[in-house]
């Protein structure tokens, strides 16, 4: 829902509070996301925890997708008709976070290159 | 400045809105649900450098709010998918958005979702609409929230019509 105008005037006024009267926080201090891309057998699940730092998110990273997919799975489950692939979809992504096989992504910068992410496999 | 062309109908076929208390106590979801027919994606993909927001707003000119304002996590089977920032939105109309950078890397026909879950609210029920926003990304290589800007924005249940918690589905 945002407008060009209310970004620039955000930025500028980050700008001066972060830059010019020295507001920044210290590194484990910081609000902070975890972005992850699971593999599922048509595609990919993405799932995003944010955490008041960066450690707080790590570690409730895996309770935090099992969260998401225990209500998806339910409401899934109760919808008429099923929706099958939904809940395949689900299910894969299940499977292959409890093996470990996804990619972290940082999605949340504007970072140039294969479509402004930062993927590194775990 | 340059007029964006026109492609057409871009919006979803069809969007289910659903809320409820999350399996996690102390914790409540909501979730949409939306697919394109062929020839909608054809039109929404024609768009310069596309981007889609399915918009979850709520009723909050009343100040009750069954979902907290921050997102504890979120989710998407869309591919490039990002939380929105609220950052600007109206206090009276609180936002909640998991959207895709990435409109040319839609499917037709194939059902999406968008999911996200907050701490309960101060309100064991609310209403609400959802906005099917097209945007575009500035410059087009960048992915980030902060990149992308709205264009245009079709009202799915507009009238507050979306019962929090419960489940709708409309067409357009």
């Amino acid at each position: 829902m945002k407008r060009v105008a209310s970004v620039v005037m955000g930025l500028l006024a980050w700008g001066f509070t972060d830059g010019f009267l020295g507001g920044h926080l210290a590194a484990d201090q910081t609000p902070a996301s975890v972005v992850i891309e699971v593999p599922t057998g048509d595609g990919a699940v993405t799932f995003g925890v944010l955490g008041k730092d960066q450690r707080d998110a790590e570690e409730r990273l895996p309770s935090e997708v099992a969260t998401t997919l225990d209500d998806l799975e339910g409401a899934a489950l109760s919808e008429s008709p099923r929706a099958s692939r939904h809940i395949q979809r689900l299910r894969d992504a299940r499977t292959a976070f409890a093996q470990g096989k996804f990619n972290r992504i940082n999605s949340q910068l504007p970072v140039p290159g294969a479509v402004g992410r930062q993927v590194a496999a775990l | 400045m340059t007029t964006e062309r026109s492609c057409g109908d871009w919006w979803p076929s069809w969007i289910n809105g659903r809320s409820n208390p999350s399996s996690l106590a102390g914790q409540r979801y909501g979730r949409t649900k939306f697919t394109w027919s062929s020839t909608r994606l054809s039109a929404f993909q024609c768009y310069t450098d596309p981007t889609f927001e399915p918009d979850f707003v709520t009723y909050n000119y009343d100040g009750k709010y069954y979902f907290s304002k921050s997102v504890q996590s979120w989710s998407t089977d869309m591919p490039n998918g990002y939380l929105d920032t609220p950052f600007a939105d109206s206090a009276d109309e609180r936002v909640y958005t998991v959207g895709t950078s990435r409109v040319t890397h839609l499917d037709p026909g194939r059902t999406y979702y968008s999911y996200f879950r907050t701490t309960n609210g101060n309100s064991g029920s609310d209403s609400a609409k959802v906005v099917a926003q097209r945007g575009r990304r500035i410059p087009s290589w960048c992915d980030s929230t902060w990149c992308i800007f709205a264009q245009e924005s079709v009202i799915y249940f507009n009238g507050w019509t979306l019962p929090v918690p419960g489940t709708s589905t409309m067409y357009r």
